[in-house]
C-alpha cells in the first residue's frame, strides 16, 4: 500500500511500498504540488517502507526541479537502497 | 620577470580566482538558473588554466581543462546545474588549491592519485565523447594473474526497461554479491525536469568499479537477459587501478606504510624519527659537503617556500591616493617647521601652529596607513559558508549560513589569525547547537538549521558574532558535566556567565557521542586563547531551545592602542582605552578595606573591588609627596573594578612592540621569558623609555584570583558586606 500527499507548510510524505506502478501517480501528485510553489520543499521518508529504481528517479527529478529541496527521515532501507544504486548523493 | 615573481602573481590570482569559484558555486546552488554566475565559474576555470599554462604549471591546465568543459556544457545548457555537479566542481576547487599551494610552496605539482579519482567523477557529467574516450581504454587487458581484479562496469539501460518489469537494482545488487563495490556512479545528467519526465521511463545509467574474484564471464552472466538490449562494458581495470594504488604508496613514507600494514605502532616511529639526524648533518660529518655550501642551499629551499608564506594584500587605489596625498602635505608642512626653526623672528604661536599641523597630518597618515591593512570580512565568511556546508552534509544536517556585515574592515593579521576559531566556532554550531532535521521538526522547528556570521564596528570594537538557531545551550548540563570532571567544587553555585565560561575550559565537552567534527573537548579553549592572544574577548549567550551566541570583540588593530597613561612607581603604564569606564579622585572615605577582600572603592554608591597596580607587579612605592592617587574603573566581560596608580599623565596612542624584543624588561619583572600575566606589551614612549601596555583581563586574574560573577561584585555585595558590618575604615 503506497501514499502520498503534501501540506501547507511544503512536506511531502511517503508511506508504504513505492513501486513502479506508483510511479506515475507520484509524478504527478509532485508536478502538481510544484505548481503550488511553497518557500521550500521537504520531502519526508520517514513511513516509506521500500523504494525501487523508478519511484527513486522520480523523487531525485522532483529534487532537481525544485531548488530549495530537502529529505530527511530516511528510514534505513531506503538509505541501504539508495546508496547500493548510486542515488543517494542526487537524493539525501 | 624572474620565476618567483612570476609564480607570486600566479598564486595570488589563483587564490582569489578560486575563492570567486567557490563563492560563485555557493551562489548556483540558490539558484541553478543563474547564467551570469555561471559564466563567471567558467571564466574562472578558463583563466586559472591559462594562466596555469603561462607559468608551466601542466598538472593545474590538465584538471583545469577538465573542469572548463563541463562548465562549458553548463554554459550552453547541454548539462544541468545539479547539486552532485555543484559537490563535485567545489571538490575540484579544492584539489586546484591544493595544487596552487603546493606550487607557491616550490613543489613540482603532479596529478596525484586523489586528483585523479576526481577527474574520473567528471566523466559522466563530460558528455558522450569524453566518456567514450575513457571507456575502452582497458577493453582488452588481460585478467592479472591473482588476487582479485577490479572492473569498470558501465551500464546504460533501455528507458523502457523498466516496464519490462526489470529494475537495474537487481542487477547492481547481484554485481554487489560477487565482491566488493569501490565505487557506483549513477548519472543523472539525462533526467528531464519533473514535468517533462515520462515516470517510468529510465533515464539514469551507472558506473561501478567492482573489486571482485570473479572472471570476466561471471559477470556477464549476470546480464544475461539484458546483456542484448542493453549498453553493457565491462572492462578490466586492475592493471591501471594498481597503478594508482602502487603510485599512491610510492608517495607515502616508509613509516607511514609500516604502520598502515601493523607491522610497528606510530609512536615507535614517532620516537625514531625523533633521534633521526638530519641529511645535511650526516653529509657533513661523512665530508661529502661543506657547512657553507649546505647553508646556500638551505637559503635557497627558504627563499623558494617564503613564495607561499609571503602573504599579498589589494589595496584599493582611493586608500593609495589618500596617502600620497598626505605625504604631499607633510613635505610642505615639514618645510614651514623647518623655515620656523630656523627663523629667528617666528613668533611662538606659529611654531605652535605648525607643529600643530604636524601632529594633526601624522595622525592621517597614521589612520590612512593602518586602512591600508583593513580588509573586509566577506572572503573569509564566505570560505566559511563552504566549510559549513561540508561539515553539515557530513552529519546528515541541513544548514544555510546567513552573512551580515560583510564589509565590515578588519585588519588582515585579525582575520588571518581569527579563522581557525571561527571555523571550531562554526563547526561546533552545527555540530552540536543544530539539531538533527527530524529534532528540529519534532521542536516545531524549520528541518533547516541556520548559522549567523555577523560582523560589526562598535564603540571602536570589531564585533564578530557565530550564532545558531539550535538547542541551545543547558546550563544545568554543563555544570553537572563540570562537577563530574572536577571543574566546580561540590556546592559551589556558579551564575549563568560562568557556566558558559565553562565550555572554554580545557577538555570540557558535553557532547553524548564523540564525531570527527567535534565532540573531543578541544577546541574552544583554543578559540578562547587565540582570541585573547589578539587582545579580544569571546562570550557566550544562550537560550535553551533557541540556540547559541558566541560574541567575540576585538580591536580595531593589533599595532596601535589608544591608551591611558599613568605612572605607577617608576614605571609608566599604559591602560587600554578599550576598558576604560571612568577616572575618579578618591575623597576620603571613598575606598573601603573589607575583611578578608581586600580593598573597595565607593563609586557613587556602588562599591567595586579595588587593586594597587604597584602590589600587583610589586613596583617600588614612589615617594608619597610625588603621589596623587587616582583610581581608574575599567571593565573585563561585563566585570568592573578599580585601578589604582600614582599620577595620570593622559590620553596617549601607543604603538605596541612584541614582548619578545621587550625581554630584558620582562625579565626584570618575574625572571621568565614568557609574556607575564597583567601585561600586554610595551611601548616607547615619547621621551624614549619604556612603557607597560597593560591587560586588564590579566590584572583581574592575578588580584582576584580568576573571573567573578559580576552580581557579586557590585550592589548585591557591597549591600551584604555592609549589612553584615565588613565594611571597616578607608585605607
Amino acid at each position: 500500500m503506497f501514499s502520498v500527499d503534501y501540506d501547507d507548510q511544503g512536506t511531502i510524505r511517503l508511506v508504504g511500498d513505492a513501486t513502479v506502478r506508483e510511479a506515475e501517480a507520484l509524478r504527478e501528485t509532485l508536478r502538481v504540488a510544484v505548481a503550488e510553489k511553497r518557500p521550500a520543499w521537504t520531502l519526508d521518508l520517514a513511513a516509506l517502507d521500500s523504494v525501487d529504481t523508478c519511484t527513486a528517479q522520480v523523487l531525485v527529478a522532483f529534487k532537481r526541479t525544485v531548488p530549495s529541496f530537502r529529505a530527511h527521515s530516511c528510514t534505513k532501507g531506503v538509505r541501504d537502497f539508495l546508496a547500493m544504486t548510486g542515488l543517494a548523493e542526487h537524493l539525501l | 620577470m624572474d620565476q618567483i615573481a612570476l609564480m607570486k602573481i600566479f598564486v595570488s590570482e589563483s587564490e582569489d580566482l578560486l575563492a570567486n569559484l567557490e563563492q560563485g558555486l555557493m551562489s548556483l546552488e540558490a539558484d541553478t538558473a543563474d547564467d551570469e554566475v555561471i559564466h563567471m565559474i567558467f571564466r574562472v576555470a578558463h583563466t586559472l588554466k591559462g594562466n596555469a599554462g603561462i607559468t608551466g604549471i601542466d598538472a593545474i591546465v590538465s584538471f583545469a581543462h577538465v573542469m572548463e568543459g563541463v562548465l562549458d556544457r553548463v554554459r550552453s545548457h547541454a548539462l544541468p546545474v545539479s547539486h552532485e555537479l555543484i559537490t563535485l566542481l567545489l571538490n575540484a576547487g579544492d584539489v586546484l588549491k591544493e595544487m596552487v599551494s603546493a606550487a607557491a610552496a616550490g613543489a613540482v605539482v603532479t596529478l596525484t592519485e586523489e586528483h585523479q579519482l576526481v577527474l574520473d567523477r567528471f566523466a559522466p557529467f563530460a558528455g558522450d565523447g569524453a566518456a567514450k574516450a575513457e571507456a575502452g581504454a582497458d577493453a582488452t587487458s588481460p585478467r592479472a594473474p591473482s588476487g582479485p581484479s577490479v572492473f569498470a562496469i558501465d551500464m546504460r539501460f533501455r528507458e523502457d526497461i523498466f516496464a519490462t518489469g526489470q529494475d537495474p537494482a537487481l542487477l547492481l545488487q547481484e554485481l554487489g554479491a560477487l565482491g566488493e563495490v569501490l565505487q557506483i556512479q549513477t548519472d543523472v545528467s539525462r533526467l528531464p525536469p519533473l514535468d517533462q519526465a515520462e515516470a517510468t521511463r529510465c533515464y539514469l545509467s551507472w558506473r561501478m568499479l567492482l573489486s571482485t574474484n570473479a572472471s570476466r564471464s561471471d559477470l556477464e552472466a549476470v546480464f544475461l537477459f539484458v546483456m542484448e538490449d542493453n549498453e553493457i562494458r565491462i572492462e578490466d581495470v586492475t592493471k591501471s587501478f594498481a597503478g594508482r594504488r602502487e603510485a599512491q604508496a610510492a608517495d607515502k613514507k616508509l613509516g607511514e606504510l609500516l604502520v598502515e600494514q601493523g607491522v610497528v605502532q606510530q609512536a615507535d616511529v614517532l620516537e625514531v624519527v625523533s633521534a633521526q639526524r638530519k641529511v645535511g648533518e650526516l653529509l657533513i660529518e661523512a665530508g661529502k659537503v661543506k657547512r657553507d655550501e649546505l647553508n646556500k642551499v638551505l637559503a635557497k629551499q627558504e627563499a623558494a617556500r617564503r613564495v607561499r608564506q609571503n602573504s599579498s594584500i589589494r589595496v584599493d587605489t582611493d586608500k593609495l591616493d589618500g596617502l600620497v596625498n598626505l605625504v604631499g602635505e607633510l613635505v610642505i608642512c615639514v618645510a614651514q617647521v623647518n623655515q620656523n626653526a630656523r627663523d629667528a623672528a617666528a613668533t611662538h604661536e606659529a611654531r605652535i601652529a605648525a607643529a600643530e599641523v604636524l601632529v594633526q597630518i601624522s595622525r592621517d597618515l597614521q589612520d590612512q596607513a593602518m586602512s591600508l591593512r583593513m580588509v573586509p570580512v566577506r572572503e573569509t565568511f564566505d570560505r566559511f559558508k563552504r566549510a559549513a556546508r561540508d561539515v553539515a552534509e557530513q552529519l546528515g544536517k541541513f544548514v544555510i549560513v546567513e552573512a551580515t556585515g560583510i564589509e565590515t574592515e578588519l585588519d588582515k593579521n585579525v582575520i588571518e589569525q581569527l579563522a581557525d576559531p571561527l571555523k571550531h566556532m562554526i563547526r561546533n554550531c552545527i555540530s552540536h547547537g543544530i539539531e538533527s532535521p527530524a529534532e528540529r521538526i519534532a521542536a516545531g522547528k524549520s528541518d533547516t538549521g541556520r548559522v549567523f556570521l555577523r560582523a560589526a564596528q562598535r564603540e571602536g570594537r570589531i564585533i564578530i558574532e557565530v550564532a545558531d538557531d539550535g538547542r541551545g545551550v543547558d546550563p544545568e548540563r554543563v555544570l553537572a558535566k563540570a562537577r563530574e570532571l572536577g571543574l566546580v567544587p561540590p556546592g559551589k553555585t556558579l551564575s549563568e556567565r560562568e557556566i558558559y565560561e565553562l565550555l572554554f575550559a580545557p577538555g570540557f565537552s558535553t557532547a553524548a557521542q564523540v564525531n570527527e567534527i567535534s565532540g573531543r573537548g578541544v577546541g574552544l579553549d583554543v578559540v578562547k586563547r587565540n582570541v585573547q592572544e589578539l587582545r579580544g574577548t569571546v562570550e557566550i549567550e544562550s537560550e535553551l531551545g533557541k540556540g547559541t551566541t558566541f560574541r567575540i570583540r576585538l580591536p580595531l588593530t593589533l599595532a596601535i592602542i589608544d591608551g591611558m597613561t599613568a605612572k605607577v612607581g617608576p614605571e609608566t603604564v599604559t591602560i587600554p582605552l578599550l576598558a576604560v569606564i571612568e577616572l575618579i579622585e578618591p575623597a576620603a572615605g571613598v575606598i573601603k578595606t573589607v575583611a578578608g577582600k581586600g580593598e573597595l572603592v565607593d563609586v557613587r554608591g556602588e562599591l567595586l573591588p579595588m587593586v594597587r597596580l604597584s602590589d600587583v607587579f610589586d613596583f617600588p612605592r614612589a615617594d608619597p609627596k610625588t603621589v596623587e592617587s587616582k583610581v581608574v574603573v575599567v571593565e573585563n566581560q561585563g566585570r568592573k573594578f578599580g585601578v589604582m596608580v600614582d599620577r595620570v599623565l593622559g590620553m596617549e596612542q601607543a604603538v605596541i612592540k612584541p614582548l619578545d624584543r621587550s625581554f630584558a624588561l620582562f625579565s626584570r619583572l618575574d625572571g621568565r621569558y614568557e609574556r607575564p600575566e597583567g601585561i600586554a606589551g610595551a611601548t616607547i614612549l615619547g621621551d624614549g623609555s619604556i612603557g607597560l601596555i597593560l591587560d586588564v583581563h590579566g590584572i583581574e586574574r592575578m588580584a582576584f584570583g580568576g573571573d567573578r560573577d559580576p552580581r557579586d561584585t557590585r550592589e548585591a555585595r557591597a549591600g551584604r558586606d555592609a549589612r553584615d558590618g565588613r565594611v571597616g575604615a578607608a585605607a
